[in-house]
């Protein structure tokens, strides 16, 4: 039992270093000014610019990760029920992929198939004379961040899905149809509600992923957008707005987001009827 | 009420059904006994409408069922692992099937709990799936099965997820309200101690096929396949000599045998023929019956071994000719044979009135 706690050492020591420390860094230098313990920092950050960067921020994740959350549960569902095993084993494997795919090879794939001179841009324009770009549509803005996001969020939640869509037992369904029940009600009064905590836990990790995203946005839109993890890379890389205290201040706050909507899975898992384990009686818990 | 006519179900290339016939009266007790894999599951999915029939038909009442969806069925159906809504409570379990029919409120609070009543869990009802014990999950998917009152109740090995204990008090509840509602049951098991306990008929498969159907006396004591009679209890297999052929009162044949000079009366299995002048049974070992040695009619027979089984103790009984059968007797009485000990061995046909032994036979079989 001693040694088995020993064995996360090696873990411990990597969060202090690489996770713990850094954050009481960005902390106490988040908190110094010139004069010692200031809040300087931080009322700068209440201010118009940065309340609308948080805003902005905070509709393009929640948005994208929603959408993202409901396709990954449908596509989830329709994976665990098919019968055709190879494409199943395809688009697990795809989704892992393309969940990590983000960053700068994500952004050049996608100025090159939805930029304004990508080639499906072209394409829709040409042959089916719909023309996105006139629509509205622009990679460098909300709608084009929107679709980005979705790319990589969507497989994401098909991911974190799956475990907890498979757990779905057969037999349920099968009870709501010999007891006169439709595939939708199965769906309304037992799949979304079982499943209701991991549809939010798996929220509660896309809206943190998607609202730390910063090297796909910043090569897709960079200052065309006012987002807080591209304000934050502005101020601590040194450009014309280099201001260390304030992007510090501001890290924190994207942190508190972050913990908040993490912690939002880390409830939603404790609340998950999939894991009530079996043969317990009542007395006994 | 059920008619299963000529049902087959293949999977790709296994035959899981073959040929399954049913008939089944109105308030009737059925259990399809078989081992594993005998197709007994699919045989009653395939009456719910969870699985569609590769050919054959099944008629509800004068309603062919074959094609209907399970929502059209109607029939209340117990799965194994208990199935209960894991987001609903005992009370919202029972209660969904009448919500789907649309009954209102008054009409499924008072059914709901007349059916809690009866189950024994009225103190439980708020309780969530996970926080009830195995019997009581078991109770709850029993009542949510009845209650919108189907005309058939299909239970899928509903004791076998539960402790022998549980599983024993569940069974007797299980007949009490069965009894209670006269709803027609059709039961699948491989226990078959459950089988003989609870069904009016017990249909014995095996690969797919109906082997053997009839009473639990039937199918205990006439086994008709060699299959049915290796998978249900036990039997000595021995070959008597047949002295004469009767009419029973109720015109079954009933034949006299002599073995090892004991002469006994073994009413007629349908299928056993004897060859020339001897036949051979199936004796269970409960059948044999022991007298002091030299008792009337019997064999001298040694006993070379004892095993203890609770209730019961079983013996293993030496013959003359030095071949030997297992005998069952009360564990109560069982002191009074220790081992080596020589005894007087007895065959009783446990269907026949006590004693009975054609009085002409006993007196031409032992001139003495
Ligand atoms: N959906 C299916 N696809 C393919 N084969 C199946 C399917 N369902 C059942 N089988 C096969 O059909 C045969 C009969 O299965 P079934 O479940 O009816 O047996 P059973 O008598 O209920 O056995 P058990 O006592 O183990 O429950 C088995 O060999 C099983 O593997
Ligand atoms: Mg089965």
């Amino acid at each position: 039992m001693r040694l088995g706690r020993l064995l996360f050492l090696p873990i411990f020591a990597f969060l202090l270093i690489f996770a713990i420390i850094p954050a009481f860094g960005v902390l106490s230098s988040s908190l110094t000014g010139t004069h010692g313990l200031s809040f300087t920092f931080y009322r700068q950050t209440f201010s118009q610019q940065y309340y609308n960067a948080f805003w902005t921020t905070t509709w393009l994740s929640l948005t994208s990760s929603v959408l993202a959350a409901i396709w990954g549960f449908v596509i989830a569902f329709a994976l665990v029920r098919t019968s055709m095993t190879v494409l199943q084993r395809i688009i697990t494997a795809l989704s892992s992929t393309m969940a990590n795919f983000a960053g700068l090879p994500l952004a050049v794939a996608f100025m090159a198939t939805l930029g304004t001179s990508g080639i499906l841009t072209l394409f829709l324009q040409q042959y089916l004379h719909v023309d996105i770009v006139a629509m509205g549509f622009n990679l460098a803005a909300f709608s084009g961040l929107f679709v980005a996001y979705l790319s990589f969020l969507t497989p994401l939640a098909v991911i974190l899905m799956l475990p907890a869509v498979s757990s779905l037992h057969q037999e349920w369904e099968e009870a709501m149809y010999t007891l006169g029940a439709s595939f939708f009600l199965y769906l309304r009064k037992v799949a979304v509600p079982v499943l209701l905590p991991s549809m939010i836990g798996t929220l509660g990790l896309l809206f943190a992923n998607a609202f730390s995203t910063y090297v796909t946005s910043y090569e897709l839109a960079g200052s065309s957008i006012n987002l807080v993890p591209i304000l934050i890379g502005y101020m601590v890389n040194g450009n014309v707005s280099m201001n260390l205290g304030l992007g510090d201040a501001l890290s924190m706050e994207e942190m508190i987001v972050l913990g908040v909507s993490i912690s939002f899975y880390f409830f939603a898992q404790r609340k998950s009827l999939l894991h009530a384990r079996e043969g317990r009686s009542a007395n006994a818990t | 009420m059920l008619t299963i006519h000529q049902l087959n179900k293949r999977f790709d290339h296994l035959q899981a059904v073959k040929d399954f016939n049913l008939v089944m009266q109105p308030g009737e007790f059925v259990t399809l006994l078989g081992p594993s894999g005998s197709g007994k599951t699919t045989v009653l999915r395939m009456v719910a409408g969870l699985e569609s029939p590769t050919s054959g038909s099944i008629h509800l009442g004068d309603v062919d069922v074959t094609h209907l969806t399970p929502q059209k069925r109607n029939i209340g159906l117990v799965f194994q692992s208990y199935a209960l809504f894991p987001n609903m409570s005992a009370y919202e379990n029972i209660a969904f099937p009448l919500h789907v029919r649309k009954q209102d409120k008054h009409t499924i609070q008072k059914r709901v709990n007349e059916l809690l009543a009866l189950i024994g869990l009225t103190n439980r009802k708020d309780h969530l799936p996970h926080q009830l014990s195995g019997g009581e999950r078991q109770r709850v998917a029993l009542a949510r099965a009845l209650s919108f009152h189907p005309p058939l109740l299909l239970l899928d090995e509903p004791l076998s997820a539960l402790d022998a204990k549980v599983r024993q008090s569940l069974r007797i509840t299980l007949k009490e309200i069965q009894r209670t509602l006269g709803v027609t049951t059709l039961m699948v098991t491989h226990d078959q101690e459950e089988a003989l306990e609870l069904s009016d008929r017990i249909v014995v498969m095996a690969k797919g096929a109906v082997e053997q159907v009839g009473t639990a006396m039937d199918i205990y004591y006439a086994p008709q396949t060699a299959f049915t009679e290796g998978f249900i209890g036990e039997t000595n297999p021995i070959t008597a000599e047949v002295l004469d052929v009767i009419a029973s009162p109720i015109g079954e044949k009933i034949y006299n045998l002599r073995w090892h000079h004991h002469v006994f009366s073994w009413l007629a299995d349908r299928h056993i023929e004897p060859q020339g002048t001897s036949i051979t049974i199936g004796i269970r070992p409960e059948s044999f019956h022991f007298l002091p040695v030299g008792g009337h009619g019997s064999i001298e027979a040694t006993i070379v071994d004892k095993l203890f089984f609770g209730s019961v103790t079983r013996f293993i009984v030496k013959l003359p000719d030095h071949t030997t059968v297992k005998v069952d007797a009360m564990s109560a009485i069982s002191q009074q044979y220790p081992i080596g000990a020589k005894v007087g061995l007895l065959i009783t046909d446990p269907r026949l009135p006590i004693g009975f032994v054609d009085e002409a036979v006993t007196m031409t079989a032992n001139p003495s």
